[in-house]
């Protein structure tokens, strides 16, 4: 089952912190590393579909009450500032994890770190 | 069904049985619980390989085989093939084969005696193997001959000379192997070209290897990689007498007294099968064919035990320059230096430079601690630096202990009803030991080439060390009691069941065990067809 779109809306946000892009570089979502930490959470991941559930929605429980809005339409410096109250969550790190790891093995972000494109 | 020989397993070792039992004359019934696999088939998923299985295998096995492993606290935990302590290897034809890298090692002479070199640490079961290198020798230069190996024998210093040269010259140096062959004769240290089994040129009618950045973990898309799949097996097919079944998994062997008359198998649509022949040769990997002689009803308080692998050790250096120059595989620098001869220290092993690690696989387990996981410094880290990093690698000589194990599960059965293996104990503090003088030698060799930063630690306390390298669990030996195999690789107190795997290795080596369990599986086919 698919998450909430509002909460597929701000798990893109929380990836493009993960991976942030820039001017030429991509980010997380450019990557397609969110959609498939979705994709995971109706396969390998399903057992951790609730915890992201929880997660995301505690994330913007916590920024309506600090700013007034939800976290995906905070500016980045606040949504880093939200993270990183989560540091010490072993959860927050393991979503993390996810996250990075579906970047760095896509095509785009596999060519970022200079695999395949150095000959 | 009747034949004259049924081999269980289609890795390397039962690869190399089918072929020369087959060129005997024999009738071959060539079991294999996986299937036959294409390069498309076997995908090229960053997630999902035998280097990094995050969440499956591109070459098995599935979910179908489960084991339990148990911990220091003595409970419990069931594991699926891509989870912690699974100490899995490929099921499919050609086994490993087919997705290794292809380190084509010979051990050295020391690693056949170990026990006579070093002693019996207390609480170990270090012994020596009964064969000695010269009696493999010749086996491994049958093996490097006919499966297609690439090397520089006259560089192998540390080893007796070569008989034959390897049939193909090494592959071109790369940028990292240039800096660390520079850094070592600083240190005077001696290296050489890493000996590989793929086609540095055409060989035996397949092309060279076109040098992708992918190759471990992985097929090779021309079918340049020499493995089990693509030499020994479809040959023995070719003859007419091997009749390869995939998707069989063996229940048991059928034993009356000493003797074996055949096999029980489920076959793909599940029916069970029995099939019966002169001759029984376990060729299932030290985990799997240590559960089918359990499960087979065998007895000897050694069956099982002193599982090993590689205890490896890893570091890695950031250098001032580019190192990526994308030519895979991308280990080719070695030495051996260090395998044997250190002062207060057991064994020791061969160091070298590493294959190509993918991007996330280096996310997941090189980068180095300082880096932070997660936020633009954490890009611009693996941006700036992925390509500018190098790791030495090396595989110690386990000292092996009895309580490292294969024992049936009391409780958890697979799919087909079988008992799971149950896996238990660690290797011996001992190669901890051996493992931080390695370790402390790789770092050496890495500031010698000019790595500005150094990072990775060595393990601090000992594990359970099977994985891809598995060895040990059917120990080779004159002594029933010390043994379960004899030097023929027949198991005591039976008069036809024979073992061709990594099981019988009495200690691993310093070194990747293919080429050995390939040696001896010839070895040990060739001693069958000569007695009958």
């Amino acid at each position: 089952m698919p998450l909430p779109s509002h909460l597929i809306t701000t798990l893109s946000a929380v990836a493009d912190r993960i991976v942030p892009g820039e001017e030429g570089t991509p980010g997380a979502s450019a990557a397609g590393a969110d959609t498939a930490v979705q994709c995971l959470l109706d396969t390998d991941l399903v057992s951790l579909r609730d915890d992201y559930v929880l997660f995301l929605t505690q994330l913007d429980i916590e920024s309506q009450v600090a700013f007034g809005t939800s976290f995906a339409a905070l500016d980045t410096e606040k949504q880093d500032m939200l993270l990183s109250t989560f540091q010490s969550s072993a959860f927050f790190r393991l979503l993390v994890e996810h996250v990075q790891e579906q970047f760095w093995a896509s095509p785009l972000g596999s060519a970022l770190a200079g695999f395949g494109v150095d000959r | 069904m009747t034949y004259d020989v049924i081999i269980i397993g289609a890795g390397a070792g039962g690869g190399v049985a089918a072929n020369v039992l087959t060129a005997a004359g024999k009738r071959v019934l060539l079991l294999e619980r996986g299937i036959s696999q294409t390069f498309a088939e076997t995908g090229r998923d960053p997630l999902r390989n035998q280097r990094m299985s995050l969440y499956g295998h591109n070459a098995g096995p599935n979910a179908d085989h489960p084991r339990v492993v148990e911990q220091a606290d003595g409970s419990s935990r069931v594991v699926l093939p891509w989870q912690d302590g699974y100490q899995g290897n490929a099921a499919t034809v050609g086994g490993g084969t087919l997705v290794y890298g292809g380190q084509a090692w010979r051990y050295h002479p020391n690693d056949f005696r170990m026990r006579s070199l070093y002693g019996q640490p207390a609480g170990s079961s270090l012994e020596d193997w009964p064969i000695g290198y010269d009696d493999l020798a010749p086996h491994y230069e049958r093996i490097e001959q006919e499966l297609g190996v690439c090397g520089d024998a006259q560089a192998m210093t540390h080893l007796p000379a070569y008989a034959r040269s390897y049939p193909m010259p090494p592959l071109a140096l790369t940028r990292q192997g240039t800096l660390h062959r520079r850094g070592a004769t600083q240190l005077g240290w001696h290296t050489f070209p890493v000996p590989l089994a793929l086609n540095s040129v055409p060989y035996a009618d397949r092309p060279a290897c076109i040098r992708c950045e992918w190759c471990v973990g992985f097929a090779c898309p021309v079918d340049a990689k020499n493995g089990s799949h693509n030499t020994f097996i479809p040959r023995a097919v070719a003859s007419g007498k091997c009749n390869l079944v995939t998707g069989a998994m063996v229940e048991h062997i059928v034993t009356k007294g000493g003797h074996a008359t055949g096999v029980v198998y489920f076959d793909q649509d599940n029916q069970r099968v029995t099939a019966e022949a002169e001759v029984i040769v376990v060729a299932a990997g030290a985990v799997e064919t240590a559960r089918l002689l359990l499960h087979s009803g065998f007895e000897s308080g050694q069956l099982g035990r002193n599982l090993q692998g590689h205890v490896y050790i890893s570091a890695n250096g950031l250098f001032d320059e580019s190192l990526y120059d994308g030519l895979g595989p991308g280990v080719s620098t070695a030495t051996a230096r260090w395998s044997h001869g250190n002062d207060g220290i057991i064994g020791g092993g061969m160091l070298a430079d590493d294959f190509i690690v993918l991007p996330v696989i280096f996310w997941k387990r090189d980068l180095p601690p300082h880096v932070p996981r997660w936020g633009l410094a954490a890009k611009h880290w693996m941006r700036d630096n992925y390509s500018r990093t190098a790791g030495l690698k090396g595989p110690i000589q386990d000292i092996p202990s009895p309580e490292a194990r294969v024992t049936l599960d009391p409780s958890v059965k697979d799919r087909w009803g079988i008992p799971v293996a149950r896996l238990s104990g660690a290797t011996h503090p001992e190669s901890i030991r051996t493992a931080q003088f390695l370790h402390a030698k790789a770092v050496e060799w890495l500031r010698a080439s000019g790595a500005r930063e150094v990072w990775g630690e060595p393990p601090a306390a000992p594990y359970l060390s099977g994985g891809q390298h598995q060895a040990g669990t059917c120990r080779m030996g004159h002594d029933p009691r010390l043994s379960v195999v004899d030097a023929s690789c027949k198991v005591h107190g039976t008069d036809n069941v024979y073992i061709a795997d990594g099981s019988v290795h009495v200690t691993n080596g310093g070194f990747n065990p293919f080429l050995t369990i390939m040696a001896n599986a010839h070895r040990t086919a060739e001693g069958i067809t000569q007695r009958w």
